[in-house]
């Protein structure tokens, strides 16, 4: 079947091979630029620093700036799969070797979700080539026909690249997941949390129960998988080298802000982790965040209610959403969505972090969306300066308070109701204004609620408890805990489709497919992220309190995406 | 390279279709065989046993009338029961089991066609927004009486939506040329990121003219919408879409179904036959 198939990409190819073909090869054997590579792969940008063309579907012209070779062969080079399109590997390692039958590398493409019969039918009559050399690649970019010689599918666009183009990307392709990242032994998985200084003591110890009893099982799975390998239905014999016992470290920082960075180097200096899981962190993410991209190391799920601010597209950070600015601009727009737009907003904000950061987002979205309602916005010190912003709240006014601590401005506004006929609360807000507020105040007082609406049905959220509540697991703080056991599945699921492939880059693109399969322990109305997302959850509720309901909240509004 | 590719397109090539459908049933129904149901972890094969009806309950016949009848009645039945699912969408869709996702052909010696059906769709009833962040009723945007090709899309789409905007992109030259009253519809899997920001963004990157629309919208409408058109992909994970064109040539008349991704050239002579069915 091979001959006869070269022959066929022979004729049809034409004089485009015999012609075309021979001054781009000639070149092929000059140094690439492994650096220009990643340009080319990242960005569609050629040597000559414009964008790359090619034309994929047949005729369907494209460039580099609409996609290039990240889009479908992802950071990591290890490809996807989308739509029932196969996208193979194409990482140094696979491209420069022959392909032969080999069972155990055919199983890390048998994706473990579901596909079409076609992709499956693909992935089981892999076709076996020879290795690629440069000139094999110049020809299979441009022409699309592989090493050999069939023509590859036609969603793989045939590109226009020079030779040094081909030497570069050549040159790159090289570099990519090269040595499995750090962080792994050939019997252990090491990953760390990160609690910073102002995390609450409690809520850290639920998480790091919730944490230590779901690497406990891990490892009791392992090791009772793992001791009889000769028993091997579902193959499991053959994903033996995949097994590792994973290994927690509590990273606790403590002192100034900007010491954090030194500290978070030394103890990944001391053991270095493949990723961090969940973690409790009160202050921005910013500097965590920082090194977590310089050291490319996966920081997953993080409890904060301060990101990194920006997109983060492609960051080594992945959060479940943007915290207390997506907060402050769901409520503008909120209150821009209103039948008569509030006469006069006064806006009070705590001097941190959690206070700046939301009123600034606050202010910037209600330019947009109530130009013409002036807002004032008043930073407020302590206790006393609040107690005297609130005094001159008048009744028309609609107040939005951002505290830097959220228990002080709640006893501050128990004991000095205003006569502001609505003040909106972060989220951070409800548990200590459900136990202070009195029944004048609930009625004044309103939420923004980036989280599920109470009842909603997701099949997880019952298993997740279910397995909390067999294992004894003591749960005090649901939200932080259930979103931990979110963040441990999604390692849990990347590592299990990585099998014995621990490369990062890999692990994190598993993780953005997988986000939205049916993993959401019901913290969240949705939980998904998609190519480069960052950000697994995007809007907010506003909400108000009832104390007389199990829940002690009910949203009032519908679910706001800034 | 178009020329190159034979393109089956089962719905007209009527004896070619039928004879290689003799070749095809079989395969199928050996290939759905070993469809094992369960445990998606260990990452087997999870063809539909129902791989085989469908595909040949839609390739049928190339006569329209007669076996469309039918089909639509199936289709009604089977739109009925996504409706039972509506309120629990999140449900476990009975992973690789439902039938849509399972009708793609298993694997044909040459490869790469894609599929071509006709269908009645109810539009349903919900307001999204478009890409200026203006709020548009969907069906009133549907009742529009002239040409409509529509595709489901998100901007952050890495493998096959980029494949089809730039189809999209590329062709409304042609289209023009053809018959330039059409409206082309883009419809947001991703509607939480895909903000009428980022689908301005997007449109701008395939040269959308003014009568492409991008929609966006609350979840639950865009996913009515997906419902509606059958285009519900597995586990209700928006990296499982497929490649679905949709095509129509006025507010009466059937829509057609093109299952897989299209060339330029072909997307066109599409458009131009739906429109100027004589000319074949």
């Amino acid at each position: 079947m091979h001959f006869p198939a070269f022959r066929a990409t022979v004729r049809r190819l034409g004089l485009a091979l015999a012609f075309a073909a021979v001054p781009l090869w000639a070149g092929a054997g000059q140094a690439g630029d492994a650096e220009l590579g990643r340009k080319l792969y990242w960005e569609g940008i050629g040597a000559d620093g414009q964008p790359i063309t090619g034309v994929t579907q047949g005729d369907v012209k494209v460039s580099g700036a609409q996609f290039s070779c990240v889009n479908c062969h992802r950071p990591s080079g290890f490809g996807t799969s989308e739509g029932g399109n196969y996208v193979p590997p194409i990482i140094g390692s696979v491209l420069f070797e022959k392909k032969t039958p080999n069972r155990n590398r055919m199983f890390k493409d048998l994706y473990q979700e579901v596909q079409p019969p076609g992709f499956w039918a693909r992935v089981r009559a892999p076709r076996m080539r020879p290795a690629y050399d440069d000139e094999l690649l110049a020809r299979a970019l441009k022409d699309g026909v592989d090493a050999g010689g069939h023509v590859f599918d036609p969603i793989m666009p045939r590109y226009d690249l020079s030779p040094q183009d081909v030497a570069n990307l050549s040159a790159f392709i090289k570099t990519l997941s090269v040595e499995i990242d750090p962080g792994v032994t050939d019997r252990e998985i090491h990953l760390a949390t990160i609690i910073d200084p102002g995390a609450d003591p409690e809520a850290a110890d639920a998480m790091i129960r919730t944490l230590e009893l779901f690497f406990e099982w891990m490892n009791k799975d392992t090791e009772g998988d793992t001791r009889n390998p000769t028993f091997s239905p579902n193959y499991r014999s053959n994903f033996i080298s995949a097994y590792r016992y994973w290994n927690l470290h509590v990273w606790r920082l403590e002192g100034a802000p900007e010491t954090l960075r030194a500290q978070l180097e030394a103890k990944y200096a001391e053991q270095p982790v493949f990723a961090t899981v969940s973690g409790l962190v009160e202050g921005p993410w910013d500097e965590i965040g920082a090194f977590c991209d310089d050291k490319r190391l996966p920081c997953v799920f993080p409890n904060t209610e301060l990101p990194t601010p920006g997109e983060g597209r492609y960051g080594y950070s992945i959060f479940f959403n943007r915290g207390l600015s997506l907060e402050a601009e769901a409520l503008a727009l909120y209150l821009g969505d209103q039948e008569t737009a509030p006469t006069r907003v006064v806006q009070l904000h705590g001097a941190g972090p959690q206070g700046t950061r939301p009123a600034e987002a606050f202010t910037n979205t209600m330019a947009m969306a109530l130009p013409d309602t002036p807002v004032e916005t008043r930073l407020y010190e302590g206790a006393d300066d609040l107690r005297s912003a609130l005094a001159a709240a008048k009744p028309d006014t609609t107040l939005v308070i951002w505290p830097q601590d959220v228990d002080e401005a709640v006893a501050v506004l128990a004991a000095n109701p205003p006569a502001a006929s609505r003040f909106y609360l972060p989220s951070a807000a409800k548990e200590p204004a459900l136990a202070a507020f009195s029944p004048a105040l609930v009625e004044q007082a309103r939420l923004v609620w980036p989280y599920d609406e109470p009842g909603s049905y997701h099949p997880n959220k019952y298993r997740i408890r279910g397995w909390m509540h067999t294992r004894r697991l003591e749960v005090t703080h649901p939200r932080i805990q259930l979103q931990t056991y979110y963040a441990l599945t999604m390692i849990q699921f990347g590592l299990m489709h990585a099998i014995n492939d621990f490369y990062r880059d890999y692990v994190l693109e598993i993780i953005e497919h997988e986000a939205e399969n049916e993993l959401n322990p019901g913290t969240h109305p949705e939980l998904a992220l998609g190519p480069g997302q960052r950000f697994a959850s995007k809007g907010a509720f506003i909400a108000q309190l009832v104390p007389e309901e199990r829940v002690g909240y009910r949203v009032v509004s519908e679910w706001i995406v800034p | 390279m178009a020329e190159f590719k034979t393109v089956l397109r089962l719905v007209s090539a009527s004896a070619l279709g039928c004879a290689l459908l003799a070749f095809a049933a079989p395969a199928v129904a050996d290939h759905s065989g070993h469809g094992n149901t369960d445990t998606h972890t260990e990452g087997h094969d999870h063809s539909a046993p129902k791989a085989m009806d469908h595909s040949s309950h839609s390739a049928g016949h190339d006569a329209h009338a007669q076996g469309h009848d039918a089909h639509a009645q199936g289709h009604d039945a089977h739109a009925q029961g996504h409706e039972d699912h509506a309120a629990e969408h999140r449900m476990p869709e009975h992973l690789g089991m439902d039938e849509a996702n399972g009708s793609e052909l298993a694997m044909r010696p040459d490869g790469f066609q894609y599929k071509t059906s006709a269908q009645h769709y109810e539009m349903p009833d919900v307001t999204l927004r478009n890409q200026l962040g203006k709020k548009i009723n969907f069906p009133e945007l549907m009742a529009y009486d002239g040409p409509v090709l529509l595709n489901f899309i998100f901007t952050s789409c890495a493998t096959i939506c980029p494949v089809m905007s730039a189809t999209f992109g590329q062709t409304q030259e042609d289209l023009v040329a053809i018959d330039d009253s059409y409206l082309m519809v883009s419809i947001s899997i991703d509607p939480e990121y895909d903000t009428p920001t980022r689908l301005r963004e997007y449109a701008e990157l395939h040269a959308a003219r003014d009568n492409w629309v991008m929609l966006t919208g609350q979840f639950d409408d865009i996913f009515t919408v997906v419902r509606a058109f059958d285009a519900v992909y597995k586990g209700d994970n928006k990296m499982y879409h497929r490649p679905l064109t949709f095509l129509r040539a006025n507010k009466d008349a059937p829509w057609l179904r093109l299952e897989g991704l299209l060339g330029s050239e072909e997307l066109a002579e599409e458009y131009k036959k739906l429109l100027h069915p004589e000319v074949n």
